[in-house]
């Protein structure tokens, strides 16, 4: 047993001090007439003999007395004894809620006994205690501040739910230790319920906080994917990486499977021996779109790292008809490209036959009616264009050009000389993209489901074609003239990262389904859309008015997926061991104590009134 | 009865109603005193009454009228017969006048001088003589010996004018007082015998060959203190103070002094042939004299 206030004790002295003066003051007694004293002397005298007894019995009181108040200035003192479970005036528990938490190896699961290990906390907790609890996941919540309410506490750890992400225990302990900094007399108690799967935190102090880690856990017998990509080659083709990693002490044999949507893709049989590391790579799915999902058929400790999910976009091939009496830079430049497949021809083409994703009139005027589609235009015109052909001009200089375009991003027109060209005169809609001294050089505008590109000079009457800029100017044209169709098929992140969804501009609400089937209604207030309420595993579906995404969330980290308990937590410079035992925390006796001073103020009281 | 009692001011110590009770009871006594009166004792000395006693032979001188001539016819020898002479008896009340009798509700003082009263009543209806002495300090002041049943009421007078004074000395009053008086007889002593001389003054009397009885009055408050806290006890008689912290423990050691206070008088008495009766103030006045006295044999 100690004290938490010591000092207090120091009360005893002047009031024992008083105590003993009062009985050293003569009493002053009230005088009262009797018939004669003489009984009295005698009944006195009875006494008197005694005199051992009667002194013992006077000294009685006072001892009583002392004993009181020295009980008194020790409950003041508040006294308090080390026991096993029983918290302090301000205690947090930082529950950690990461994937790793989810491990079988401890009936029913680590989470559930970090429940119920907090909720025996709050159990035990004293009446002046105050208590808050922290989730420790990829983000940090509080989810009871602090209350002296068991009720309330226990309701809020019971509703927790583990997640499928990383521990980011440092940011936790930093919001613990900042909520408890200063707020009482008595030291506060950080109790960590973890199974140490985080990095050491070198950065953070306790500093007169105590700190206890309750290790939740017992083993590891887990095998993960650590690792899923797609890759495309430079040869079109696609691949897919699966990182594969045996935690557990035993060789495990197991089955990988592969799937493309709901369809079986692939089956291997792996056989990993304790502590190995394996990837596997897929290839060949050069032709292949959609989600491959990776599972791993076996019973390990941890189920949520044996799936996860990319998705493949099949390559896209862009059709290109160049209409040329013959450019061989412009040619070369658009073969470059490997989603082209360009056709080339001489005279104007009857396009109502055959669709192209991109036309190129190089010099060639194009018919008068064009279908949707994209065209480059080169030192042409077209009724409906983005510009009309002004007064022809030597040598323009360029003055300017539109960087924020996509068609000229990541070009430099500053140095290019053209030998001869047309000031062009843009249409409302269309927007000047090279600005020469006299007026527009070449612009750029989409309408009726038509995307232009239009150049007023000639290429090969420029030194253009030979600059770096040139073929970066086509290929930008390519994407910005061939807008890519809608897209189904999304990106894969870490579970708990935020995810950039792009929203179509006219689209004012989705609906994101989770993996397990919740559905949450976000409003979209920019585009691209951020959503970080991605702590399950698995696939989120985002439909909205004629629109619909997918991407998918994955565990794939070694931290989570190693699941071997940690006996040490590190903090600073100091080492915190799991030793096994519950918290040990004080537990304030005052109350005793002051029940012990009534005791002793009624037996003085008894012994006062002579029933001793 | 018990009200009239209550306050020591009143004017009759005992009412016409109870006098009437009393007038016919009598003074019991153990021994025969001589008296010097006729009167309705039974004497030593032999006298006129009816009841015959014994015979002597005749001689010269003596009176032929007491000569039993039926004697004479049948022995020719002359007897006079002898008759019991019955006499008058000397009663004395002692009354202890001590400030210490001033104590109580009614006061032990009152109560004594009702007690005082009755026997003295009691003894005038029967044509004894009546000494009553008041005793204070070491003063015995008796009143001269009254006879006869209107001699009462100057008693009564001169009890109601008794106050308290002085302190108790029983050992001096009660040797002046047997010092004082040539005649013998019951001698009553009513008093709280708060005086541990109390043993040499009953020795005074019982020397001089009276008939001693006790009456010990005590107040209820003095059987049963009801005191708490710490005090200083001031002795009325002394001024002397004896400081107490009334416990329990206490209380109890003073009822077992008490009681043992009581019990050495009794013992003495018994031992010296005295009658012990002791009495509290808060007894019906009436049942004392008309049942406790009686069960007592002082009075039948």
């Amino acid at each position: 047993m100690s004290f938490l206030s010591p000092l207090s004790l120091i009360w005893f002295l002047p009031l024992g001090a008083i105590i003993i003066v009062l009985y050293l003051l003569k009493l002053k007694r009230k005088e009262h007439l009797v018939s004669s004293v003489m009984l009295w002397q005698d009944a006195v005298a009875d006494i008197q003999a005694n005199v051992p007894f009667q002194k013992l019995k006077k000294n009685l009181l006072l001892v009583l007395q002392l004993t009181a108040l020295a009980l008194l200035a020790a409950a003041i003192a508040r006294p308090f004894a080390w026991t096993k479970g029983i918290s302090e005036n301000r205690i947090v528990v930082v529950l950690d809620t990461s994937a790793s938490m989810q491990s079988t190896d401890v009936k029913p699961s680590r989470f559930e006994i970090a429940k119920r290990n907090a909720i025996s906390i709050v159990r035990k907790m004293g009446t002046s205690d105050t208590m808050l609890v922290i989730t420790a996941g990829a983000k940090t919540r509080v989810v009871a501040s602090f209350t002296s309410d068991k009720r309330t506490l226990i309701n809020a750890i019971s509703n927790l739910e583990p997640t499928d992400t990383v521990c980011n225990m440092r940011q936790a302990l930093a919001l613990a230790l900042s909520l408890v900094h200063g707020l009482s007399k008595s030291p506060p108690r950080i109790i960590v319920l973890s199974d140490g799967g985080f990095s050491a935190i070198p950065d953070l102090s306790t500093r007169k906080v105590k700190l206890d880690y309750i290790r939740i856990g017992q083993g590891c017998e887990n095998v993960a994917i650590t690792g899923l990509d797609s890759r495309k080659t430079l040869s079109g083709d696609q691949q897919v990486f699966i990182g594969l990693h045996n935690f557990g002490k035993r060789e495990r044999v197991f089955n990988l499977e592969v799937y493309l949507g709901t369809n079986l893709l692939d089956i291997r049989e792996e056989k990993l021996a304790p502590g190995e590391t394996k990837q596997e790579i897929m290839g060949d799915l050069a032709n292949v779109s959609g989600r491959i999902t990776a599972k791993l058929d076996i019973a390990d400790d941890l189920a949520a790292d044996n799936s996860g999910t990319v998705y493949l976009t099949r390559r896209r091939t862009i059709s290109v008809l160049m209409v040329s009496k013959g450019n061989i830079f412009l040619q070369n430049a658009l073969a470059l490209d490997p989603r082209t497949q360009l056709t080339r021809t001489d005279s104007p083409p009857d396009l109502s036959k055959r669709r192209y994703d991109l036309v190129v009139f190089d010099g060639v005027r194009p018919p008068a009616s064009l279908p949707p589609g994209g065209y480059l235009l080169v030192n042409t015109s077209v009724n409906g264009g983005p510009a009309r052909t002004g007064k022809i001009v030597s040598r323009p200089t360029i003055v300017d050009s539109a960087r924020s375009h996509p068609a000229c991003a990541y070009v430099d027109f500053s140095g290019v000389k053209i030998l001869k060209a047309h000031y062009l005169h843009p249409e409302p809609w269309a927007t000047t993209i090279i600005e020469g001294e006299g007026g527009a050089l070449a612009v750029a505008g989409a309408r009726q489901g038509r995307n232009f590109v239009q150049l007023g000079f000639n290429l090969l009457e420029s030194d253009f074609p030979l600059h770096v800029g040139f073929p970066i100017f086509l290929a930008n044209c390519l994407d910005w003239l061939t807008p890519r169709q809608t897209r189904t098929t999304g990106d894969s992140i870490r579970a708990g990262q935020p995810v950039y969804i792009d929203i179509p501009p006219d689209i004012r609400e989705v609906t994101i389904t989770n993996p397990s089937g919740r559905k949450q209604t976000v409003k979209v207030t920019q585009t691209p859309m951020i959503f970080d309420d991605t702590e399950h595993a698995g696939v989120y579906r985002i439909t909205g008015k004629g629109f619909e995404r997918e991407f998918a969330a994955n565990l794939s980290t070694s931290q989570e997926s190693n699941t071997l308990p940690k006996a040490t937590l590190r903090l600073g410079h100091r080492a915190f061991v799991y030793k096994g035992e519950s918290v040990r925390t004080n537990r304030e006796l005052y109350g005793f104590v002051l029940f012990a001073v009534l005791a002793v103020l009624m037996f003085e009281w008894y012994v006062y009134h002579g029933r001793l | 009865m018990a009200s009239d009692i209550t306050s020591p001011d009143q004017e009759d110590l005992l009412t016409p109603d109870f006098l009437r009770k009393i007038e016919r009871m009598n003074l019991l006594t153990r021994r025969i005193f001589p008296g010097r009166l006729r009167g309705e004792r039974r004497s030593i000395k032999r006298g006129a009454s009816v009841e015959f006693a014994d015979y002597r032979n005749y001689t010269v001188g003596d009176d032929f009228r007491r000569v039993d001539w039926n004697v004479y016819a049948r022995l020719e020898k002359l007897f006079l017969k002898l008759f019991v002479e019955e006499e008058d008896l000397h009663v004395y009340v002692l009354l202890d006048v001590s400030r210490s009798m001033d104590f109580g509700t009614p006061t032990k003082l009152l109560y004594g001088k009702r007690i005082a009263a009755a026997l003295s009543y009691i003894a005038l209806a029967n044509l004894d003589r009546v000494g009553l002495a008041t005793l204070s300090g070491s003063k015995a002041s008796p009143l001269s010996l009254k006879r006869g049943k209107q001699a009462a009421f100057e008693i009564f007078e001169h009890l109601k004018s008794v106050r308290s004074d002085g302190e108790t000395n029983l050992a001096a009053s009660l040797r002046e007082f047997s010092l004082k008086t040539s005649q013998s007889g019951p001698a009553i002593v009513i008093s709280d015998f708060f005086d541990q001389g109390y043993r040499d003054g009953v020795m005074s009397l019982l020397s001089r060959k009276f008939e001693v009885t006790l009456i010990h009055v005590l107040d209820k408050e003095e059987v049963s203190p009801a005191l708490a806290g710490d005090l200083v006890l001031i002795d009325s008689e002394t001024g002397s103070h004896r400081e107490i912290t009334v416990t329990q423990s206490l209380l109890r050691r003073y009822r077992e002094r008490l009681a043992s206070f009581c019990n050495e008088i009794e013992s003495f008495s018994v031992k010296y042939g005295c009658n012990y009766v002791r009495v509290t103030n808060e007894s019906e006045f009436e049942d004392l004299v008309l049942s406790y006295l009686r069960k007592k044999r002082l009075i039948a």
